[in-house]
């Protein structure tokens, strides 16, 4: 049987295959990459940088709860000048693709980083993480006003030519409008999902386990959440959205696809397996040669042929994005032109 | 920080060869795997989980390696059943198998063989944390609580085979709970216990037990053929073996002797603290190996940090430390151990 070919593109990063290690769970590739060739990866996204180093979250940082896990690890980096000085040119030489988380706290922020980024070798694509708090509007999450998702994406667009993929957060309202905002503000793509807020609590001590309370869950737990809000926002863009959420199997990362996802990143499963993402990307190839299928692309989206009319029609109606900034956004177009990856 | 001296870790499986219970809710058990039985090194520890479909509990369990026997290709572990994980870990049956990632960490660092000589080049403190202090010093102490015992046993392997002299201090809540004396160089029933056929009970020792004076056949690396001298101390909170009192009364009394150049420690928080203000005041360097919640492993994820002190956060260095990478053996002067347990 014909070899299937795993490639994917995301935004102008050519993939060899659909799996990506996500944000936060392993580091800067060359942790993992003591025990397995990363190369082998799709592409690898970096513990999140900010501008200046961050300590990070007094202990205890994780909490492994019913099929999950919570962490909050308080976006520990060594900051943007370390990153590029000791990081970067290690990941440029590990022949994967490397997408760089970035937090900031304001648009100021993100725009410095994205512009420092923008001349160094072996970055390939910037993951924007709109999680963190906006110190503009009273340190609520970017990710909760799509407005500001919008102006996030747009101001990261201006000064960037690396493929812009947005983070959604599942902590909102509706994150197809989000998607939408991150859109329609000139990103590549939108990895859907970052972690679902929880509260452990400690019953001997009678506190909460964290020293912040919430916590980020990860892990099996979240995995039809997840499904779910793929499925909702690849109904509501055309640019392709990375698939995570719990993914430890071959066949989580395949129904991420068939529920819309053109690639899929792994996270929490890499401590089970610190071999998970190899294993994924074996599967998916078994999976498809068993079948007769040509390409992974194939399998995108395939299951939503098979949706109920309730909940493709709620998808189509119920998420229209306008952006108030109207300005901001014809700057752009007049500017750069947005790349969309088409398909769906 | 130093990164691990030793082999890279791989991740593969491990037979187990032996589980069994060596107290209340303490389990011995003897794994096999050729890679980790020969590049483990004292303090180092493995990842493990029990294969399977099982997502719950979802991560692994990191352990101290307490022994290996590289001719076997067997390492040997000792737990505690404190939960689910655990609990499923102890009814784990010869022939099963366990998924195993390792060795990894920061070990121990070893005093320079032949007793006392050397400095530390790597260490996280100033010159005042050399092992060894010149001339006369020619012992160690290891001190160990409840289960605290397992990487000790393996650095009192690797100061036998070196010819460095040591006394291990050993403490529990009970005697039933202290495990692991009978895997003490050339104590008796230790080399049975490692080919899987012991059933061997624990020696219900006295309270100084004089070590083997001659090394083992095979032992190539002593320094003199009147090998090195060890004495271990046994004590119980509750005086059931041993001397009564906590194993911190006993360190007192061993540091006061004056020769120790360097002590080890591993077990409670409250102990590891107290450990390291008799280090202190004895001006003896100690050496902690540390636990925390751990997700990775592998120096990734972050999860497992241990907040630094503030010599250390100030010389550059971000003010937590991860005790999977950059321990889980640390000198206490690297470590805030206030906020650890």
């Amino acid at each position: 049987m014909a070899s299937a070919d795993l490639a994917v593109t995301i935004g102008a990063i050519k993939m060899k295959n659909p799996v990506i290690a996500a944000s936060g769970t392993f580091g800067f590739g060359r942790e993992f990459g003591r025990v397995l060739d990363i190369s082998a990866l799709g592409a690898i996204v970096t513990k999140g940088i900010t501008l200046e180093p961050r300590a990070g979250n007094p202990p205890p940082r994780l909490w492994e709860t019913a099929c999950g896990l919570l962490n909050s690890v308080g976006l520990q980096n060594p900051g943007l000048a370390a990153f590029i000085r000791d990081e970067a040119p290690r990941l440029a030489a590990c022949g994967v693709p490397v997408i760089v988380n970035i937090s900031g706290d304001s648009l100021a922020e993100f725009c410095e980083l994205a512009s420092c980024l923008e001349g160094v070798p072996g970055v390939d694509g910037l993951e924007v993480n709109v999680s963190c708090p906006n110190i503009h509007a009273g340190g609520r999450p970017f990710a909760s006003d799509p407005e500001a998702v919008y102006r996030v994406a747009a101001a990261v667009r201006r000064v960037t030519g690396k493929t812009l993929i947005v983070k959604l957060s599942p902590n909102v309202a509706g994150i197809a409008r989000t998607a939408q905002a991150a859109e329609m503000g000139g990103a590549d793509a939108v990895s859907c999902v970052n972690t679902y807020l929880g509260i452990a609590i400690d019953a001997e001590r009678r506190r909460p386990v964290f020293s912040r309370v919430f916590a980020g869950l990860s892990g099996p737990a979240i995995k039809p959440l997840a499904l779910r809000a793929v499925w909702e926002v690849a109904s509501a863009v055309r640019i392709p959205v990375v698939g995570i959420g719990g993914i430890c199997s071959p066949q989580d990362a395949i129904e991420f696809l068939l529920a819309g996802a053109r690639a899929v990143a792994i996270g929490t499963g890499n401590f089970i397996s610190p071999m998970a993402c190899l294993e994924v990307v074996e599967g998916i190839r078994s999976y498809l040669e068993e079948r007769g299928i040509r390409a992974a692309t194939d399998l995108v989206g395939r299951a939503r042929g098979h949706a109920g009319h309730t909940a493709g029609s709620h998808s189509d109606e119920a998420y229209v994005y306008e952006p108030k900034e109207r300005k901001a956004e014809d700057d752009f177009a007049a500017g750069k032109g947005r790349s969309h990856g088409g398909e769906q | 920080m130093m990164e691990c001296l030793g082999s890279a870790p791989a991740a593969s499986t491990a037979t187990v060869l032996e589980n069994r219970q060596v107290g209340p809710g303490c389990y011995r058990m003897c794994l096999e795997n050729d890679y980790i039985a020969r590049c483990t090194l004292p303090g180092q520890f493995v990842h493990v989980r029990i294969p399977g479909s099982s997502l719950d509990p979802l991560l692994r369990r990191p352990f101290s390696v307490c022994l290996v026997e590289p001719s076997n290709g067997a390492f040997l572990v000792l737990y505690q059943v404190v939960g689910r994980g655990t609990k499923m870990l102890s009814a784990l049956r010869p022939g099963d198998r366990l998924d195993v990632l390792g060795p990894l960490g920061r070990g121990f660092e070893m005093p320079r063989a032949g007793a006392g000589g050397g400095g530390d080049d790597g260490s996280g403190g100033d010159g005042g944390n050399s092992i060894g202090r010149g001339s006369g010093a020619v012992r160690v102490a290891l001190v160990a609580g409840g289960l605290g015992i397992a990487p000790l046993i393996m650095l009192s392997h690797a100061l036998f085979r070196s010819g460095v002299g040591f006394v291990f201090v050993v403490g529990a809540r009970s005697g039933e709970l202290l495990a692991g004396l009978d895997l003490l160089p050339r104590a008796p029933g230790r080399d049975a216990v490692l080919s899987g056929r012991s059933a061997s009970p624990e020696p219900a020792g006295p309270e100084i037990v004089q070590g083997a004076h001659v090394p083992p056949n095979g032992c190539d690396t002593a320094t003199d053929d009147a090998g090195p001298r060890y004495e271990v101390h046994v004590v119980t909170e509750d005086g059931s073996m041993g001397r009564r009192g906590l194993v911190t009364d006993a360190l007192r009394d061993v540091l006061r002797g004056g020769d120790i150049a360097c002590a080890y420690a591993c077990g409670p928080a409250g102990m590891l603290r107290e450990v390291a203000r008799m280090g202190e005041t004895f001006r003896v360097p100690v050496q902690v190996s540390l636990e925390e919640r751990m997700a990775c492993g592998l120096g990734a994820c972050l999860g497992c940090a241990v907040k630094a002190r503030e010599a250390t956060a100030r010389s550059g260095r971000t003010a937590y430390l991860r005790v999977c990478a950059d321990g889980p053996v640390f000198w206490v002067e690297e470590v805030d151990l206030d906020g650890i347990g």
